[in-house]
């Protein structure tokens, strides 16, 4: 556990504003003045160990590469929709221990979790959301095959009104070995999973498809308020793989938003979109 | 768009089909034809505005026994090395021999890859069909590349086996799909479909095509292809002979003896059926036509007599038209239009017997599995 007090004694060039305010399963964030600029410093919870010898499968030497990964996606991705690193990545000696911190635009905006508080969204807002998202999911794909894999409201930000992706802890490199199990994330990760995240498949890996998956769930509740999984019955999984788009009926979205987040929602990858793009041109196209 | 299954030198029976109007391309076979008439026949169909693309015929090499095809080699294509553990160098070098074979034929734009023949969709064959495809498509960059898919029937059997290849399958950076489909060997007109099966190739076709955009091209399709059309397939293709009407993987190993001549047969469009000569003209005699249209109640004595070779032309051409009707028609309505034809010939069919006239059972087999196939499609894909 970090002691917030030393978090704020160790960066004496920002001004750390306590309480924390949010943490992951990794992370602690703050927010913090650099002069008259705010940011979202983040600060992993864990601490490097000094002297072990960690060797390449030790459960901190895996963290560590999470972490670089984490770094590594962030700086490979442009894209306004995508958060950026501010500050760091560095590390920080507090209260004794080495700890990894980086910077983030501060969500001045609030997260979508944050946003909805359980509502819904307008139609404008609900709009602006898929377009934000699928561009993200595009620019994640198109720069190196990236999967986020953690896309859920609590992940999803304001910055002066853009929506923004945050939260690459959890980011799959297609193209690297895999670090972590191929399905559930951190907290709440679950409710926003893909039918391949809790069964993976034969002969493939996760790809943008179960991002796409993840962003159809989001938009479902911004939509209606309520997620289309949970609660509907005791089986969640046969629930995850029978997605009604008669649910959208009665609700004043339009109909390609229906259409669209009924593709989205197919349980199957190939059944969802071939690329993020396609996804985008059916939301214009209908718009 | 309907496309010619080409064998080997019938130039001037597929110009008289082309100049009815209704056919796309031509498919070319450079197993089946010897490079310097394969260089003339790629060029007259060129010349004549078709679009012309080459099955590179590489999935014989992958059955047991394997497969054999004469002219492969003198076209410079050497595939029957095809390994389930292909060294990159390999690989590379059955890629550059289809590509090498597409520019002396000047047919670079659009390719084919090669690819295995997949007796299930879970073998070891299936990645390799993969790599090939996304190879293909890195290689190939001045080509539009169409990936090969060449399975037995029986893969299509096991629905979620068919999904677990088709998520891996659209994301493939490919034009489009050229689709094979082995059937058991046999008498013509072919057997029926078993319903469950059709209905699931034709869920393929969908997945691929109205989904995920691909262009998809069934080869030796014949009148079933008709039924891929109303699934949202972009192209068939159908061919003299019957061993090009429907795609049978035995018949390149098995052995063959020369088999009897073949019964002329005429494509009657409102029956879906490729009757005999014989039994039209019975239909005509007996029973004045019976009520179908395209038969000319004149013409019985004609019939009886028609050569084979005019009933292949005449084949191709009803079979040309009917795809022209329907893969121009918008694919919301294509649908209703095949299943409203299907109706239509059992209906027809029916009349014919009440008529006391009888024509083979296995066409209304057929009709009625292809009926059936298209019930389950429209429910499977409608929810």
């Amino acid at each position: 556990m970090l002691d917030e007090g030393q978090v704020k004694a160790a960066f004496t060039e920002f001004t750390v504003n306590l309480p924390s305010i949010g943490s992951g399963q990794d992370k602690v964030v703050f927010r913090a003045e650099d002069g008259p600029d705010e940011f979202a410093l983040k600060v992993m919870s864990w601490a490097i160990p000094d002297d072990e010898d960690l060797g390449d499968t030790s459960p901190t030497a895996t963290t560590m590469e999470r972490f670089d990964r984490e770094m590594l996606a962030m700086r490979t991705v442009s894209c306004p929709h995508v958060a950026t690193i501010t500050h760091g990545p560095e590390v920080r000696s507090i209260g004794g221990k080495n700890h990894l911190w980086f910077g983030e635009p501060l969500l001045n905006g609030g997260t979508l979790a944050s946003v909805r508080a359980g509502g819904r969204l307008t139609e404008g807002a609900v709009i602006d959301l898929a377009r934000a998202l699928f561009t993200a999911i595009a620019a994640m794909w198109g720069a190196g095959q990236l999967v986020h894999r953690d896309i859920k409201p609590r992940n999803i930000g304001y910055i002066d009104g853009r929506v923004v992706l945050t939260d690459f802890g959890a980011v799959l490199f297609t193209g690297l070995s895999p670090l972590t199990s191929p399905s559930i994330a951190g907290p709440g990760t679950q409710l926003y999973a893909s039918p391949e995240q809790f069964a993976p498949r034969r002969n493939t890996t996760l790809d943008f498809r179960s991002d796409l998956f993840q962003v159809g769930i989001v938009l479902h509740e911004a939509i209606t308020g309520v997620h289309p999984f949970h609660g509907r019955g005791s089986d969640y999984y046969a629930a995850l793989t029978s997605y009604d788009p008669a649910s959208l009926d009665g609700t004043d979205c339009p109909e390609t938003l229906k259409t669209l987040v009924g593709r989205l929602l197919s349980e199957r990858p190939a059944e969802r979109f071939r690329s993020p793009e396609l996804a985008l041109q059916m939301l214009e196209d209908g718009l | 768009m309907f496309y010619v299954q080409h064998g080997y030198g019938k130039a001037r029976k597929v110009d008289e089909v082309i100049g009815d109007g209704h056919v796309s391309g031509v498919i070319l076979s450079p197993g089946h034809e010897d490079a310097s008439t394969l260089e003339v026949t790629a060029r007259t169909y060129i010349d004549a505005g078709l679009d012309v693309l080459v099955d590179p015929q590489s999935y014989i090499y992958t059955t047991k026994p394997q497969g054999a095809l004469r002219f492969h080699d003198r076209n410079g294509v050497n595939l029957s090395s095809m390994h389930w553990s292909e060294s990159a160098n390999s690989l590379l070098g059955h890629l550059s021999s289809v590509e090498g074979l597409a520019v002396r034929l000047g047919l670079r734009d659009r390719i084919i890859a090669p690819a295995p023949f997949n007796a299930t969709l879970s073998d070891y064959w299936m990645p390799v069909g993969l790599q090939y495809a996304r190879t293909a498509s890195s290689q190939w960059r001045r080509s539009e590349v169409f990936a090969s898919i060449a399975i037995s029937q029986d893969a299509l059997s096991d629905w979620a086996t068919v999904q677990d290849w088709l998520d891996a399958a659209t994301l493939l950076d490919v034009r489009g799909f050229y689709l094979v489909v082995s059937r058991p060997s046999g008498m013509y007109p072919p057997l029926p479909w078993d319903p469950r099966l059709l209905a699931n190739l034709l869920r393929v076709i969908h997945t691929l095509s109205v989904i995920n955009g691909f262009e998809v091209i069934w080869g030796y399709a014949d009148v079933d292809g008709l039924l891929g059309l109303a699934a949202g397939a972009a192209g068939i293709a159908s061919g003299w002979s019957y061993s090009l009407r429907q795609f049978s993987i035995d018949r390149y190993f098995q052995e063959r003896s020369g088999g009897a001549q073949p019964i002329p047969r005429l494509l009657v469009p409102e029956l879906l059926s490729d009757l005999r000569t014989t039994e039209i003209a019975d239909i005509i005699e007996i029973a004045g036509g019976g009520g179908i249209g395209s038969l000319n109640p004149g013409s019985s004595g004609s019939m009886a007599e028609l050569s084979n070779r005019d009933a292949q032309v005449g084949h191709l051409i009803e079979l040309a038209r009917l795809a022209d009707e329907i893969g121009s028609a918008p694919l919301s309505s294509r649908l209703r239009i095949v299943r409203e034809r299907v109706a239509q010939a059992l209906s027809q069919l029916n009349d014919l017997g009440t008529q006391r006239i009888t024509v083979e059972v296995r066409h209304v087999a057929r009709l009625r599995s292809y009926a059936d196939a298209l019930e389950l499609f429209a429910r499977e894909t409608t929810r």
